[in-house]
C-alpha cells in the first residue's frame, strides 16, 4: 500500500448543510498504481464524484489520508492545494467547461501557460484530432470535439494524474468512444495514471483496476490482469 | 397569487440578499439625495418664515434725516394694509467691552414688531440694562457692563449691565452691517431701553403690514409692494410737513437745516433677508440637476438586476408554466419582488434624506446664520411623486425582462440557456496590436466588451459616478475662485461715499493716511436698454486714475477706459439688458438721462456695475472717493473716515470679501455631499455588477481554480476588466461632467452673484483618479468573494 502511486486510506467526507448532514464518503480505502487506466465505477449519488474532487485536490476531506506520489495532499494547505492542480493534476469533466470566450488553442494555452514544462497546444491539439479546429470558439464545436478539446488542456499540462468525471455522459455512443480511445491511448503512450469516473458497468472491461463505489464506501477493488481495448468493447 | 407565492418570494429575497439590497440601496440612494435637496430650501425658508413671524419682523423700515415724531407714527398706522407701526431709536457708538473697544449698533426695544428672540437671562427693563448680541457674547456675560466710550449724543445713558443675550430677526445672518464709527463695520448689537435715549425725535418707523403670505415668496413681495407706495407717498408728506415746522421752529438758522432725505427700506433691503433667500434658493438650483441621472442609472441597475434574477430562475419559470400557470401570474412574483425592493428603499431614502441632507446644510449655514434649529419639513407632493417614479419604475423595468423570457416555451425555458457563443471583439482586427497582447490580456478585454448590457451598465454607471465627481469639484472651482476674480477687478481697498461738500476734508484723510486716492461720482440707479430697466451701479472715474482702481477685462482680453459717451457694463448686466458692444442705453443720472454706447463688456461677478467716463455726466461733482491702503494704516483711515463730516459710509474691500467668501464656503459642504453621494453610487454599480458577473460565470471562474490559477490570477482574470471598464466609463463621465456642471452653474445662478464657471485641470485628474481607485477597493473586496468559491459545487451537473 505505502509504495503505490496514489493511495485513499480510511477516507471520510461529510458535508453539514444547516442541521442536515450527509456522509458522501464513508471509510473509503483503495490504492492505485502508477501508469493504470483506473475505473471508478457505481450508481448516482454512490460517492464517485466526491472521491475525484478530494483526488483533485477541490475538496477537503473531514478524516483519513490521501496520498498521491509520496506527498500527503490531504494535509495540504489551501495554497499547496493550488500548485498541486496546477503541476500535477490534469481535469475532463463531464460538461467540458471550456472557457466560452477563448479559441480551442487559445483554451489549451491557457492552461499550458502555467506550468514551464508544459508541453505544445498546438501539437497536442492536433494529436488530438483537431489541428483544423485551432481557431474556433466551443460554440462552434461538437460536442466530442470539445471534449477533445478539453482532453488536450488537461494533458497539455503535462500533469501526473488525468481524472476525468464521467467524460462521455454528454456524448452519443460512437463520439463517446472516440474519446475513450483517445483516453486509453494517452495513458498508453505517455504512461499517465488516468482514472475515469463512470456509472457505465461496460467500461471496466477497459480498465488495469476497477474499483466499486457504493454508499460513500469502496466495496471492492479489482486488477484487471487483460484490459480490452475500447473498439472491442460494445454496450 | 397564493400563500406560496409570498413563500417563494421571501425565500427568494433571503437566498440573494445581496440583489435585493443592492436595488433598495439604489433607490434609497437616488431618492434620498434627491428628495434631501430638494426638501432643503423649503425647510430652510419654512424654519426662518415661523422665526420671521413669530418675532414679527418689520415689513418696512423708514429713516428720514429729520427723525419722526409720535404724530408721523399715527400717520403710518392708518394706511390701508398697515396693521401697525412703531417708532425706534438707534445710536452707532464705540462700546468697551471684556475683548476690547468695538463698535455696536444701539437700539431701542421695540413692544410689538422686529422684538428680540431672548435667548438667555431677560430683557432690560430699566435704562441701565441691555440685552446683548448672541453673536458677540454669551451667556457667561450676563451681569458685565459694557460702557459706551465715544460721543454717542443720542444717548443720555452710557453705562447698561447685561440682563440677557438676544437674538435679532433684524439679523438674521451674522452680517451686522456698517455703521458710522470705528472701523466702519459693526461688532454687533444691544437692546436698551427707550428711556436710554435722549434723542428729540425717533431715528427710524418699523412698519408691520397687513400680509399673511410667508415671506420670501412671490406673493408676499407683491404685496409689500403695493403696500409700499402707499408709504413712500405718505413718508414724503410727513417729511416735507417736518421740514416746515423745524424750518418755521428755527427761525433764522432755518436756513441751515437741509431739506430731508428719506429712505424706505422692505424686507429685501435687509441684508440677513436677502442673503438667506439667496443662500437657499442655490441649494434648490442645484437639486434640479441631479434626479434624471439617478434614475436613469436606477433603472438601468434594477433592469440588469431583474434580468439575471429572471434568468437565474429560467427553471423554475418553465416548470411552473409546464405546470399551468399563466405568465402574469409568475410575473407577479417579480414584480413584487421589485416593489419591495423599491419601497422599502423609497421610504427608508426619503427618511433619511429629508432627515439627514437638510440638517447637514443647516448645521453648515449655521456658521452664519443659526437662529433657531431647523424644522422638518414634510412635503406630501414630493414624497409621493419621488415614491411613484421610483416604484412604478423598477416595477416596470422588472415587467419587461420577466416578459421576455415569460414568451419562450416551457421546454426552452428548462433547458439550460445556451452559453453566450465567443465573440471577437473589434480590437482583434488591429493585428500587430493584438498579436502583442498577452493572452490573459485578450480574455480580458472579450470578457469585458462581451455582455452588451453589463457593458451599457458599467460604462453609463461610471461615467455618472465620474460625472457628479467632475460637477462637484467644478462647482467648488467655479464658486470659490470668485472672489479672487472679483477683488481683480476691483482693486481698490475702500471706497467712500460722501456728500459734495464733504470733499476737502475727505481728501485731507486719504492724503495722509493712504497709499493711493482717486474721486469720483458714484449713483445707484437705473439703466435702461431694450425697454428693460435694471438697477446699477454707476460709476464715473477720470481716466489717469481709473486703471489703478479698476482692471476692467473679458477673460484675458483687457478693456479700455470709457471715453466720453461710452460705458462699459458687467457681464450680467448686459445679459439682462440684451445689450452687446455697440448698443445704446440710457443711464437714469441725477443729472439727467443720459445715453451712451457700450464700448465693452466686462467680467464682474457681484453686483452690477456701468463704467462711464466724467465727461459723460451732466454736473458732474464728486461723491465717491476710492483708495489704495498705506500698509499698517488700514484702519487708522477708517477711524478718521468715519468721523469726518459729510462722509455717508465706507465700504472696505476686506470686509465685503469675507462675507462674500463665508457664503462660497457653504458651497464646499454641499459639494462634499455630493461627491459622498458619487462615491456610494460607484460603489454600488460596481459592486452589483461585479457581483452578478461573478454570479454568471461561476462555472468559468470555477474552471479556472481547478486549472490551478492562484487566488491573484484568478481575480486579475475575473476583475481586470473592471478597472478597464472604469478608465473608459471615466473619460466618458469627463466629458458629461463638463456639461452636467454647466447645467448645474446655470440653475445656480442669483441675481447678485455671476459665478466663474470653469473647471480645473486638476478637477478632472482627481475625479477619474478616484472612479479607477472605486473599481480596485470594489475588486479587492470581490477577490474575497472568488476565494470563496467552491469548485466542486459550481462544477456539477448542469442546472
Amino acid at each position: 500500500m505505502d509504495t503505490s502511486f496514489i493511495s485513499f486510506e480510511h477516507v471520510f467526507k461529510e458535508y453539514k448543510t444547516g442541521e442536515v448532514s450527509v456522509v458522501a464518503l464513508k471509510d473509503a480505502t483503495f490504492s492505485v498504481e502508477k501508469g493504470e487506466m483506473c475505473v471508478i465505477v457505481g450508481e448516482s449519488g454512490a460517492g464517485k464524484t466526491t472521491l475525484l474532487n478530494i483526488l483533485g485536490g477541490m475538496d477537503n476531506l473531514t478524516s483519513g489520508k490521501v496520498i498521491v506520489d509520496g506527498e500527503e495532499i490531504s494535509a495540504f494547505k489551501k495554497r499547496q492545494l493550488t500548485e498541486y492542480r496546477r503541476r500535477s493534476v490534469g481535469f475532463v469533466f463531464q460538461f467540458y467547461n471550456l472557457i466560452p470566450n477563448l479559441t480551442a488553442l487559445e483554451n489549451v494555452e491557457i492552461a499550458a501557460m502555467l506550468n514551464k514544462d508544459s508541453l505544445d497546444p498546438e501539437t497536442v491539439l492536433k494529436e488530438v484530432g483537431l489541428g483544423e479546429r485551432l481557431n474556433n470558439f466551443p460554440a462552434g464545436l461538437s460536442g466530442g470535439e470539445q471534449q477533445r478539446v478539453a482532453i488536450a488542456r488537461a494533458i497539455a499540462k503535462n500533469p501526473k494524474l488525468l481524472l476525468c468525471d464521467e467524460p462521455t455522459g454528454a456524448l452519443d455512443y460512437s463520439t463517446g468512444k472516440a474519446i475513450l480511445k483517445l483516453l486509453q491511448d494517452t495513458c498508453r503512450d505517455s504512461g499517465k495514471t488516468v482514472i475515469i469516473i463512470t456509472h457505465n458497468k461496460a467500461l471496466c472491461a477497459m480498465a488495469d483496476r476497477v474499483i466499486r463505489v457504493k454508499s460513500g464506501m469502496v466495496i471492492s477493488t479489482e486488477v484487471n490482469g487483460s484490459p480490452l481495448p475500447i473498439e472491442k468493447i460494445e454496450w | 397569487m397564493n400563500k406560496l407565492t409570498f413563500k417563494m418570494l421571501f425565500r427568494s429575497i433571503r437566498h440573494s440578499v445581496g440583489r435585493f439590497i443592492a436595488i433598495l440601496a439604489i433607490i434609497a440612494l437616488g431618492v434620498g439625495f434627491f428628495t434631501g435637496l430638494k426638501n432643503s430650501e423649503p425647510a430652510m425658508r419654512a424654519t426662518a418664515n415661523t422665526y420671521l413671524k413669530q418675532y414679527n419682523f418689520q415689513d418696512f423700515q423708514l429713516a428720514s434725516s429729520l427723525g419722526f415724531t409720535e404724530e408721523d407714527v399715527q400717520a403710518f398706522s392708518a394706511i390701508g394694509g398697515v396693521s401697525e407701526a412703531e417708532g425706534a431709536y438707534r445710536q452707532d457708538a464705540m462700546v468697551m467691552t471684556s475683548f476690547g473697544e468695538e463698535p455696536f449698533i444701539i437700539m431701542s426695544l421695540t413692544q410689538d414688531i422686529s422684538t428680540p428672540c431672548i435667548e438667555a437671562g431677560r430683557l432690560p427693563e430699566n435704562e441701565n440694562e441691555c440685552a446683548a448680541d448672541a453673536n458677540v457674547f454669551s451667556e457667561a456675560d450676563i451681569g458685565k457692563t459694557l460702557t459706551v466710550t465715544d460721543e454717542a449724543s443720542g444717548l443720555g445713558v452710557k453705562e447698561f449691565t447685561i440682563t440677557g443675550i438676544a437674538r435679532s430677526p433684524r439679523y438674521l445672518s451674522s452680517d451686522r452691517g456698517t455703521v458710522s464709527v470705528g472701523s466702519g463695520t459693526a461688532s454687533g448689537f444691544l437692546y436698551v431701553t427707550e428711556e436710554a435715549f435722549a434723542m428729540p425725535a425717533f431715528y427710524e418707523i418699523l412698519i408691520d403690514a397687513d400680509i399673511e403670505y410667508d415671506y420670501f415668496s412671490d406673493e408676499y413681495e407683491q404685496a409689500a409692494a403695493e403696500i409700499k407706495t402707499a408709504v413712500e407717498t405718505v413718508l414724503s408728506e410727513r417729511a416735507g410737513q417736518r421740514y416746515e415746522e423745524l424750518v418755521e421752529a428755527a427761525g433764522v438758522l432755518g436756513s441751515l437745516i437741509a431739506e430731508p432725505v428719506t429712505f424706505v427700506f422692505d424686507a429685501e433691503s435687509n441684508t440677513g433677508y436677502v442673503n438667506f433667500k439667496n443662500d437657499t434658493m442655490i441649494i434648490d438650483g442645484i437639486s434640479s440637476a441631479f434626479p434624471v441621472f439617478f434614475a436613469l442609472i436606477a433603472v438601468l441597475v434594477c433592469l440588469v438586476t431583474m434580468s439575471r434574477m429572471v434568468a437565474d430562475e429560467r427553471t423554475q419559470i418553465g416548470t411552473l408554466k409546464a405546470l399551468g400557470y399563466r405568465s402574469g401570474e409568475i410575473a407577479f412574483k417579480y414584480a413584487l419582488y421589485a416593489f419591495m425592493a423599491s419601497f422599502i428603499g423609497c421610504l427608508a431614502g426619503y427618511f433619511i434624506g429629508t432627515g439627514v441632507i437638510p440638517e447637514a446644510l443647516w448645521s453648515v449655514y449655521g456658521i452664519m446664520y443659526g437662529f433657531s434649529s431647523l424644522e422638518f419639513y414634510f412635503s406630501p407632493l414630493l414624497f409621493f411623486v419621488s415614491s411613484g417614479v421610483a416604484v412604478l419604475g423598477s416595477i416596470g423595468v422588472t415587467l419587461i425582462t420577466c416578459g421576455r423570457e415569460l414568451k419562450e416555451k416551457p421546454a426552452e425555458l428548462m433547458r439550460p440557456k445556451a452559453p453566450e457563443k465567443g465573440k471577437r471583439i473589434f480590437l482583434e482586427n488591429v493585428k500587430p496590436l493584438w498579436k502583442r497582447l498577452s493572452f490573459l490580456s485578450k480574455a480580458t478585454l472579450r470578457n469585458a466588451f462581451r455582455y452588451k448590457k453589463r457593458l451599457a451598465m458599467m460604462l453609463v454607471g461610471i461615467a455618472g459616478c465620474t460625472a457628479l465627481l467632475v460637477t462637484g469639484l467644478g462647482v467648488n472651482d467655479s464658486v470659490t475662485g470668485v472672489a479672487d476674480q472679483q477683488y481683480g477687478i476691483h482693486l481698490y481697498d475702500g471706497a467712500v461715499y460722501m456728500d459734495v461738500s464733504g470733499k476737502s476734508a475727505v481728501e485731507e484723510v486719504l492724503a495722509a493716511d493712504t497709499e493711493d486716492y482717486a474721486f469720483a461720482y458714484r449713483e445707484e440707479t437705473g439703466v435702461i436698454a431694450n425697454g428693460q430697466l435694471k438697477t446699477a451701479n454707476v460709476i464715473a472715474l477720470g481716466a489717469e486714475k481709473f486703471e489703478v482702481f479698476f482692471d476692467l477685462h473679458s477673460g484675458s482680453e483687457h478693456i479700455a477706459v470709457p471715453q466720453e459717451g461710452q460705458a462699459v457694463l458687467s457681464e450680467k448686466l448686459a445679459d439682462t439688458l440684451d445689450v452687446k458692444t455697440g448698443d445704446q442705453v440710457q443711464i437714469n443720472l441725477a443729472g439727467g438721462i443720459v445715453t451712451v454706447t457700450v464700448s465693452g463688456i466686462c467680467d464682474n461677478y457681484l453686483n452690477h456695475y456701468v463704467y462711464i467716463s466724467p465727461d459723460s455726466v451732466p454736473g458732474y461733482a464728486e461723491n465717491a472717493a476710492f483708495y489704495i491702503d498705506k500698509p499698517g494704516e488700514e484702519l487708522t483711515v477708517v477711524s478718521a473716515l468715519t468721523e469726518t463730516d459729510g462722509v455717508n459710509y465706507v465700504s472696505l474691500t476686506s470686509a465685503e470679501r469675507e462675507t462674500m467668501e463665508k457664503s462660497m464656503s457653504n458651497m464646499s459642504y454641499i459639494v462634499v455631499i455630493i461627491v459622498l453621494c458619487a462615491a456610494a453610487l460607484a460603489f454600488i454599480v460596481l459592486y452589483n455588477l461585479t457581483n452578478i458577473n461573478i454570479m454568471e460565470r461561476m462555472r468559468e471562474v470555477a474552471t479556472v481554480k481547478v486549472l490551478g490559477f492562484t487566488s491573484k490570477e484568478t481575480s486579475a482574470y475575473v476583475l481586470r476588466e473592471n478597472v478597464i471598464l472604469a478608465f473608459i466609463g471615466g473619460l466618458i463621465g469627463l466629458l458629461c461632467g463638463k456639461f452636467l456642471h454647466l447645467y448645474v452653474m446655470n440653475c445656480v445662478q442669483t441675481d447678485m452673484f455671476a459665478f466663474d464657471i470653469r473647471i480645473g485641470w486638476w478637477s478632472y485628474l482627481i475625479s477619474i483618479a478616484c472612479t479607477v481607485l472605486f473599481a480596485v477597493i470594489t475588486n479587492l473586496f470581490m477577490r474575497i468573494k472568488l476565494d470563496k468559491i467552491k469548485m466542486a459545487e459550481s462544477l456539477k451537473s448542469v442546472e
